[in-house]
């Protein structure tokens, strides 16, 4: 529950210094403010406005302070309005203390802005003094004091009639619907319970969307069945690679040893061809040795006359030996030397020809027979080398000097040469034999190199095949890799689903209560304000069963569209009565019956201002509403305004007198007829407005009216406001 | 009755009639009339009432998951 406690005015319109103690005693909670036209009731509930509202609660506000500004003050002065509001909260058994300060600062009177304003909400500390809050305190005072509801705390005349959609002559049934449902809504928490209603479900769509974001990027029985199938393809593949290693490995070492066998090849083949060189060294060497032998048989020839058979019988060929020997031998003249030669070479199975001379052959047979002849006659050769000895010594053949010496030496080297000669034919035999039988490796070593190459291509065939089943396995342990973080991810997401499942659950279950809550306010508290205006039209109004009006009320109009709208009723003999048909005194009555009914109804615990409501009541009603407004036990703070007409009658006056706990009247200069500065003393200018605390019982110096004097009613008071 | 302890006593009985178990009622109840309240705005004026509301609710949800287990 809020009570205003104060309100302090400075420099505010025509108010240049004001202060107004409310009525707080719960025996006298009535504050009455009396006050003609024009002496500045709309203006302090103005007050009332801008310092709990700001710009939004002076209606006729278009950011222009023109509202504010203190009407004595000059075009270009600078002036600083201010008014702050006292009041308490009472709160489960607490009550605190607030003062809400709203100031204005103005240069002048044309650019003047209400949005420059500053707004202070100051809590009472323990000690005392006042702490100022922050600005989200004053938003939080709305929540409670609701802006758009301040047609409702403070109603007047002209706004109540609104509620009933206006005055009798431009009836708006819009209208009506529209201030009711306002009302309601807000008053009723009909706005919150539903806000409240759709956001939980908004909420509870929003954990939907995100399950079913969460549900298609999860695929968890999808990447559980690849998984499983890329496990499998692993243990295959791992079963084949040991298979496939060892056939790499058989065809490397296989090829490897195929390798050095070829390399032990190829070093014999070149060691083969080294001899070959070797074997042509010794053929230059036996050609050299030949010519040697030729020239020293050419030497010989020229000591003796037989020379030239000596020549021939030394030839190289066989066919010439042959041919030589022969006649030789039928004339016994054969070296016996040579003869030795011949039976080296048929062993060795060739001669010096190229001829080859095998054992047995016809030529063997030949040679052989003229070797026997030979020895026959070499005695003979003896006998003729004897004589050629004999006739070289004693010079016998020539004019050329024989000298047995150079004979000697020539024979000497001849019979040297040979030797070497056979050595050399010898060695030169072995090794064109080598070379032919290496000649067969040259082969064997080609087809060597064949199979290595073909052992090579399987080995590399084998080694591809290892090296695709790794690769194989590699793909694979990444593919299970990517499986098994999918999972996992996907395990995570089911956990995020399983709480938004839950919250979605429990939203449901908190929008079903909030929503039944709404739904049952709605019926049954609307049901409730609508009996409670039918009982307070009936006590205001005085209304019978005779009257024109039987019952009024408040009901929900079709559901036509999803905020359902309310509207006012009146019956008269059980038919609905139209509202426009209703006359100005029962359209007022049943506008304050709706207003006091719902303040009733939803224990509204903030005050409740009312300017000039009793101008449209008279009589009985009039004072019923104020025996009503005064009681003060079914509204919060009551603050009534009116004029002197309004409190004239007695009866009012008697409740005045008994509930009032703070009484004032405002006095202007049209009031006293005169320049109320000469009335108030303490007034500078006369459009100022003078305060006295005179009850409508009441007169005194700054507001006695000609004739208040000889009024049998009122009583004078004396000055000391 | 002021419309605050109204609206309560409404919740409260929508409450009672969910089939669940009465801690689970308890909590939700709570739960409503924090969402009510922080629609209000008697709560400490809200920033962000959307996360407020989010909030409230999935530790709702984890609460009642909570209770249920605990039943079975």
């Amino acid at each position: 529950m809020i009570q205003f406690l104060e309100l302090e005015l400075t420099n505010f319109a025509i108010y240049p210094k004001a202060s107004f103690k409310f009525a707080t005693d719960p025996e006298r909670p009535l504050t009455v403010i009396r006050g003609e036209n024009e002496s500045g009731k709309t203006t302090l509930v103005r007050a009332f406005l801008w310092v709990l509202f700001g710009s939004k609660g002076i209606q006729e506000a278009t950011d222009n302070a023109y509202a504010l500004r203190p009407v004595w003050v000059k075009a270009d002065e600078s002036v600083t309005t201010k008014v702050k509001l006292s009041f308490r909260q009472m709160k489960s058994g607490k009550t605190v203390a607030f003062n809400l300060v709203r100031t204005l600062t103005s240069k002048d009177a044309k650019n003047a802005r209400l949005s420059d304003d500053k707004v202070v909400l100051a809590r009472q500390e323990a000690g005392g003094a006042f702490k100022p809050m922050s600005e989200a305190a004053v938003e939080t005072l709305h929540t409670i004091i609701r802006p758009e509801m301040r047609d409702f705390y403070f109603i007047d005349a002209d706004k109540a009639v609104d509620f009933v959609g206006g005055s009798e002559a431009n009836h708006s049934d819009q209208l009506m619907r529209s201030m009711i449902g306002k009302s309601i809504r807000a008053l009723l928490s009909l706005d919150t319970l539903r806000s409240a209603s759709e956001r939980v479900q908004d909420q509870r769509n929003q954990f939907v969307r995100d399950i079913a974001a969460l549900n298609r990027g999860a695929m968890g029985t999808n990447q559980q069945q690849a998984l499983i199938n890329v496990e499998s393809e692993i243990e295959k593949l791992k079963k084949q690679i040991p298979t496939a290693k060892a056939a790499f490995t058989n065809a490397d070492e296989t090829h490897r040893l195929s390798d050095e066998q070829f390399s032990t090849m190829i070093k014999e083949l070149e060691m083969a061809s080294k001899r070959a060189v070797d074997g042509k060294k010794f053929r230059d060497n036996r050609d050299r040795l030949n010519v040697r032998r030729r020239q020293l048989v050419h030497q010989l020839a020229e000591y003796a006359p037989g020379a030239a058979l000596a020549a021939a019988i030394l030839s190289p060929t066989l066919k010439a030996i042959i041919d030589r020997l022969e006649p030789m031998k039928e004339k016994g003249h054969i070296p016996p030397h040579e003869l030795e030669v011949i039976p080296r070479l048929i062993k060795r199975g060739v001669c010096l020809c190229g001829t080859e001379i095998s054992e047995g052959s016809p030529a063997a047979d030949k040679l052989t027979a003229i070797l026997l002849e030979a020895r026959k006659t070499e005695s003979g050769a003896r006998f003729l080398d004897g004589v050629l000895n004999l006739a070289t010594r004693h010079k016998l053949f020539g004019a050329k000097a024989v000298r047995n010496d150079p004979i000697t030496a020539i024979k000497k080297e001849l019979a040297d040469l040979d030797p070497e000669i056979g050595e050399l034919s010898a060695a030169i035999t072995e090794v064109e034999k080598t070379a032919a039988a290496e000649g067969g490796k040259q082969a064997e070593a080609s087809e060597m190199k064949r199979d290595i190459g073909e052992k090579l291509a399987q080995r590399d065939t084998f080694r591809d095949a290892l090296i695709r089943l790794q690769n194989e396995l590699e793909k694979l342990e990444t593919e299970r890799r990517s499986h098994q973080e999918s999972i996992r991810l996907a395990a995570g997401r089911s956990d995020k689903v399983k709480v938004l499942q839950a919250s979605e659950r429990a939203a449901d279950l908190v929008k079903s209560v909030v929503q039944a809550a709404y739904e049952r306010v709605e019926s049954d508290q609307v049901a409730d304000v609508s009996k409670s205006m039918t009982n307070l039209f009936s006590t205001i109004v005085g209304q019978t069963e005779d009257g024109l009006i039987s019952e009024v009320g408040l009901r929900t109009t079709g559901p036509a569209s999803n905020l359902p709208e309310y509207e006012l009723f009146a019956r008269y003999q059980n038919a609905d009565k139209p509202l426009k048909l209703i006359n100005g005194a029962s359209r007022r009555a049943l506008s304050v019956a709706f207003v006091l009914a719902l303040a009733e109804q939803t224990g509204t615990r903030v005050p409740l201002v009312t300017d000039s409501l009793l101008h449209s009541t008279s009589g009985e009603v009039r004072k019923r509403l104020v025996d009503f407004l005064a009681k003060g036990k079914r509204i919060g703070q009551p603050i009534m305004f009116g004029t002197r007409a309004d409190f004239q009658s007695p009866e009012v006056r008697t409740v005045l007198d008994q509930f009032a706990g703070a009484t004032y009247t405002l006095t202007a200069q049209s009031h006293v007829g005169a320049d109320v500065v000469r009335a108030d003393p303490n007034r500078e200018q006369s459009n100022q407005v003078s305060i006295c605390n005179c009850s409508p019982r009441q007169y005194c110096a700054i507001c006695e009216r000609t004739g208040d004097a000889s009024t049998t009613d009122l009583s004078s008071k004396s000055r000391g406001s | 009755m002021g419309n605050e302890e109204r609206v309560n006593k409404e919740i409260d009985a929508a409450v009672q009639r969910l089939p669940i178990s009465t801690a689970q009622r308890e909590a939700v109840k709570q739960v409503a009339i924090n969402c009510v309240e922080i629609e209000t705005g008697h709560v400490q004026l809200q920033t962000n009432i959307n996360q407020q509301f989010e909030q409230l609710l999935r530790e709702l949800g984890t609460k009642l998951s909570t209770e249920d287990r605990d039943e079975t």
